[in-house]
């Protein structure tokens, strides 16, 4: 078997351990809820069966996919931002803004060049990122972690001042020919992730990004251009997460509230999706879809009584038990 | 001497050692080492008289084999273990923490070995010592501040300070000049005489003679012989080193060679004009080096390590900002320009480093043949896209025509050994069919048949007509390929050589400061 | 007219939570390793803070059960990171959502009940540790004793480290056990101390890890660097109601110190280097 598909099924071995593990280490946890252990595990497995989870997660994995996809670009670069949740939001903020307060209508172009639009704030939020750490040498996850704050600032600045429609702190809601459907939002964002996939496996660019990351010196020395390619990726990785927030404020959100620290937590969680995947966007595409679903069980089990916090927890022991369990299995392939 | 009346201060018996992947280091060796002596060991690179000593000093642990000290039986779970058995290591590549001050150093390194010393204390034994030796140095300073040489001393003084008694010198004379080699071999009988058992690893037979009592000959893992000096003769030790079906193969590519035909010298390729470079902390490593290098020549430049040559590469290969002065690449001004601008020039670049410099480990040879050829006009790259299937064809011409001996094109590069990583990267430079070839010390750690190899594709490149400026710590290697020899001391070039070459005075040369 | 001495003497509660946080950090970062988790381990401690407390009545056993459970999800990080060799970005980013998903469990089982305080005493004695005691004792063990070489060789140069004969693993282990309890004391007594006092309020304590970490680069390794990054930024924070009074919107006001410390990000590392004050080169190099 040659080392390739050794590397990949010894890989597979790993995930699907991993997984198995984790619905195990879940269950476990389960005992520190209200429900014990049992009673949790039966929900879990449940819900995780049932077809109508698996749909009610698909407007969560939109701007957890456009991020996880996203950030596996970065990450393949050593580019450690975790600023996908800032452009998120700024993503919605921007689309929201054309849309409601310049454009004024819905038109297919108009809806377009919104999302367009949300990409390009993302971008610029994402460059300033990669700027700072070029120009700098800012260390990346800070200063995007801080942008993170500064966006979630803008956002509830906006919604109690300039923005602010009727009592509450949030906007008008968008009028209803201004928007997309689901199935329009979860294409966009497949292309998406089809589209950086393609650009890592088959430009240059690929092949400099994953040089920057293992091999520096050599990347310097045969011509890469490590302070370009990082701003490269920042902004691709900013405008795709961008991206994910228009879709997101198009299809579901249909206006903005204030935020607490916490944000929407999307962009959080697709940094755990990019991981998941293995640092490739499809990859990251499936796990963003499996971090969704435990994300919309949170109502479910809020039902029962459970804090929805809870399912951060399940999803880091997903993340951690498949990096544990494919390690292990790799290591042992490579003997 | 007679060793009968006295018992080994260091045993190792039958040592084996496999590594992870299956290379066999060594094989079998088994290995007394006395008080008051000198031993050598004598093999060429990659005849795992490393991993023997790394073994002694409790930084790898054997397969197989037993270690003894004065007698016992001991068992070495890191060199801390080894060190409070009075052994100490100074190996080929000095290890210090870069950071750290002298002192800072040497106090870490006592207490580590079970010494109770604080850092006043070391403080007065560095003066005793440095009477006792006359090994100075600044405890102060930091070690990023210090020469090879001086690496290499604090490395001695960290021997001398937990008064090891047994001492192991790897390499030592590497990256010395050739007074500081005599220095050092005096040094080294002085610690042997002072009851101390020494073992000099080197491949370097004339050393060998030079400073041993016996000679203990390693090849391919194994000991083939232990000699005394009195008895040795040059050709039987040789031939121990080597084996005599190899001593004939390596007559013949160095007589194949002479034969060469020689390209014709026209334009020049390589132009430096008082060049200054700040090194890695700010400081000035090169200090207005110039030197002018014509198609089809080969130039050397010689020099102790730590003498400006890493910067001087990283500044011609546009990696390093130069402070002042000129670079021009055939016929093109390019000082200021970056290394995409040498890759667009069709310039070859053979590094220092074969992994994490040359090659990205983890990636498989076509990737390393992208990445190679990333900036050159010849990559399979078109409109920003690449083209897999042109790339693994040239990896897999280059697998062939150079005998890389790789599984395919595919492989990680990393599985390779030292000799074929080489013989990859050397292949791929050539690919672009440069007009300028800049290599650094191409044949370190290369065993002498792969090293002839790397030499012998260097000629040819040059009688195809590429000018090559050859980095290198090896003179003997140097004299060999050179048509033109420039010496480096302290960032400048201060001494010039033609063929045929005066020896005594490049190496007097490289001393000068 | 602005009560200074009240504005400065407010920071105080902010500038421990942060300086226990970041010099436990900073020991392990000196050590080779960096942890991106330190936002679950103070959450996780802060819960299990309050349901200790609660239950048992007793806030120390509350505050040493936050102690140790942080201490436990370090331990793990270093299971991850030393004996699997995994990313240490990723184990890091997976803790604080671990550490974050528990705790929020935890602490919510309390159902918002007020716990036993700390008492007077106790808070100076934290304040006074965190802010004086630590640093000092931090600087002379990295700098000025042979233990700090050994732990700084592994920021500096695990390899050679290890070739030098430095117990690695050991080491490592000892300063992920420090980095856990240290972060965890910041956890607990952000609970005691905390906006909301003693009392469990979901998703009310966030943040405080991240800007740890922050912080830990704004003092620049160094302790006395790190606990005069501490202060200066919990005045940030004690500074926010001051701005909303001069007419600064409160969302604006509240991202005050995200500006700031982005901005003292950028310039302030020419500033140290000047200083020969140096980060440990495996975790940071310009």
């Amino acid at each position: 078997m040659n080392a390739r598909l050794r590397g990949l099924v010894y890989g597979a071995i790993g995930l699907v351990l991993g997984l198995l593990f984790s619905v195990l280490v879940s269950m476990a946890l389960g005992a520190f809820t209200s429900l014990g252990a049992l009673g949790f595990s039966k929900i879990l497995l449940s819900s995780l069966m049932s077809k109508d989870t698996w749909i009610s997660a698909l407007p969560y994995f939109v701007p957890i996919a456009a991020s996880a996809s996203s950030l596996a670009l970065a990450y393949r670069a050593g580019f450690i931002t975790i600023g996908a949740e800032g452009q998120v939001m700024l993503g919605a903020v921007a689309a929201y803004w054309l849309l409601y307060y310049v454009i004024e209508h819905g038109s297919i172009a108009a809806i377009m060049v919104a999302i367009l639009f949300a990409g390009l704030v993302g971008a610029l939020y994402g460059g300033l990122v990669g700027g700072l750490r070029v120009g700098l040498g800012v260390n990346e996850i800070l200063s995007s972690l801080m942008l993170n704050y500064i966006a979630i600032g803008i956002v509830n600045y906006l919604v109690a001042g300039p923005w602010q429609q009727g009592g509450y702190t949030r906007t008008a809601p968008l009028p209803a020919n201004m928007g997309i459907g689901l199935s329009v939002a979860v294409l966009v964002v497949v292309i998406a992730g089809l589209l950086l996939e393609l650009f890592i496996v088959f430009t240059k660019y690929g092949v400099a990004i994953d040089s920057v990351r293992l091999a520096r010196k050599a990347a310097q020395t045969y011509g890469v251009g490590i302070a370009s390619t990082i701003i490269i990726v920042a902004l691709i990785q900013g405008f795709v997460a961008g991206i994910g927030g228009g879709v997101l404020l198009l299809q579901l959100l249909r206006q903005l509230r204030s935020v607490g620290l916490g944000g929407w937590g999307y962009g959080y969680m697709g940094i755990l999706a990019a991981w998941l995947g293995g640092l490739r966007p499809l990859g990251a595409l499936a796990a963003s879809l499996l971090i969704a679903v435990l994300y919309s069980m949170r109502s479910t089990l809020q039902l029962y009584g459970v804090s929805d916090s809870f399912v951060l927890a399940l999803e880091a022991i997903i993340v951690l038990s498949v990096l544990a369990f494919t390690t292990l299995s790799i290591r042992r392939g490579e003997k | 001497m007679n060793n009968g009346d006295k018992r080994p201060l260091l045993s190792l018996r039958n040592i084996t050692k496999i590594y992870p992947g299956g290379v066999v280091a060594n094989k079998d060796v088994s290995l007394d080492i006395y008080p008051g002596e000198v031993l050598a060991l004598l093999g060429e690179n990659g005849a795992g008289k490393t991993t023997l000593v790394s073994i002694a000093a409790g930084l790898i642990k054997p397969t197989e084999g037993q270690i003894l000290v004065r007698g016992e039986p001991v068992v070495f779970n890191s060199p801390r273990d080894a060190m409070r058995k009075g052994i100490a290591l100074v190996p080929q590549n000095p290890m210090l923490i870069d950071n750290f001050t002298v002192l800072e150093n040497l106090v870490l390194v006592s207490r580590l070995a079970g010494k109770r010393h604080g850092i006043r204390l070391v403080r007065r034994q560095l003066e005793e010592l440095e009477k006792k030796y006359g090994l100075s140095i600044n405890p102060s300073a930091y070690v990023w501040s210090l020469s090879f040489g001086e690496r290499q001393k604090v490395e001695i003084l960290k021997a001398l300070l937990i008064d090891a008694s047994i001492v192991l010198l790897d390499e030592p004379t590497t990256h010395l000049s050739p007074i500081e080699v005599d220095k050092l071999l005096s040094l080294t009988k002085q610690l042997a005489n002072e009851g101390r058992g020494v073992v000099f690893i080197t491949h370097r037979l004339s050393e060998a003679l030079r400073v041993a009592e016996r000679i203990a000959v390693m090849r391919r893992g194994r000991l083939v012989a232990i000699v005394s000096r009195k008895d040795a003769r040059v050709d039987q030790l040789l031939s121990y080193m080597f084996g005599e079906e190899r001593i004939k193969r390596l007559t013949e590519i160095v007589k194949r060679r002479r034969s060469l035909p020689r390209g014709v010298r026209k334009d020049i390729v390589l132009r430096v004009n008082d060049l200054w470079v700040r090194g890695p902390h700010g400081e000035f490593s090169v200090r207005g080096a110039s030197l002018e290098l014509r198609s089809a020549e080969v130039l050397g430049v010689a020099g102790i390590a730590g003498n400006g040559q890493r910067e001087f590469f990283e500044a011609l290969i546009g990696i390093r900002k130069p402070s002042r002065g000129m670079i021009s690449i055939c016929g093109v001004e390019v000082t200021s320009q970056g290394s995409s601008a040498r890759g667009r020039l069709g310039v070859g670049i053979i590094p220092e480093d074969r992994l994490g410099w040359a090659l990205v480990p983890g990636k498989s040879l076509v990737f390393n043949t992208v990445l190679g050829l990333y900036s050159s006009p010849k990559a399979p790259i078109r409109f920003s896209i690449v083209d897999w299937r042109a790339a693994r064809k040239i990896a897999r011409d280059i697998i062939r025509s150079l005998e890389v001996k790789a599984p395919g094109p595919d492989t990680n590069a990393e599985s390779l050994s030292g000799g074929n990583m080489q013989r990859f990267i050397v292949g791929r430079e050539l690919y672009k069919a440069p007009c300028l070839l800049l290599a650094m010390n191409p044949t370190s750690g290369l065993d002498v048949e792969a090293a002839e190899k790397i030499r012998d594709l260097l000629l040819k490149e040059a009688a195809r007509g590429a000018g090559i400026l050859l980095i290198s710590e090896d003179l003997d290697e140097l004299v060999e390929v050179s048509d033109r020899i420039v010496v480096m001391s302290k960032g400048r070039m201060v001494y010039e050589a033609h063929r045929p070459f005066n020896i005594d005075k490049i190496a007097e040369a490289m001393t000068v400061s | 007219m602005v009560n200074i001495a009240a504005l400065l003497s407010q920071a105080l509660p902010y500038a421990t939570v942060y300086a226990l946080a970041a010099q436990g950090e900073l020991f392990l970062e000196r050590a080779g390793l960096f942890n991106l988790g330190l936002e679950g381990m103070i959450y996780l401690s802060a819960g299990v803070t309050a349901i200790i407390s609660l239950h048992t009545g007793s806030p120390i056993y509350g505050l040493l059960a936050g102690i140790v459970s942080s201490i436990v999800l370090a331990l793990l990080y270093g299971f991850f990171v030393i004996t699997l060799g995994a990313d240490q970005a990723v184990t890091g980013l997976s803790i604080v959502f671990l550490g974050i998903g528990l705790g929020d469990v935890i602490g919510r089982a309390t159902g918002g009940a007020v716990t036993p305080s700390i008492g007077i005493l106790a808070d100076d004695s934290i304040v006074v540790s965190a802010l004086l005691v630590l640093p000092i004792v931090l600087y002379l063990v990295l700098f000025r004793s042979w233990l700090g070489y050994v732990v700084r060789s592994l920021g500096e140069n695990a390899a050679t480290a290890r070739a030098l004969g430095v117990p690695v693993t050991l080491t490592r282990i000892a300063a992920l056990i420090i980095n856990g309890a240290l972060v965890g004391l910041a956890g607990s007594y952000l609970f005691f101390t905390g906006p909301l006092g003693s009392r469990w309020v979901s998703m009310s304590l966030l943040g405080w890890g991240w800007m740890s970490l922050g912080i830990v680069i704004l003092g620049y390794w160094h302790p006395l660097g790190v606990v005069v990054a501490s202060y200066l930024v919990g005045l940030l924070y004690a500074m926010r109601p001051l701005l909303e009074t001069v007419g600064i919107p409160s969302s604006i006001a509240d991202v005050t110190p995200y500006l700031v410390v982005i901005i003292a990000l950028a310039v302030i590392s020419a500033l140290y280097e000047k200083m020969n004050i140096k980060p440990p080169t495996a975790i940071w190099s310009r």
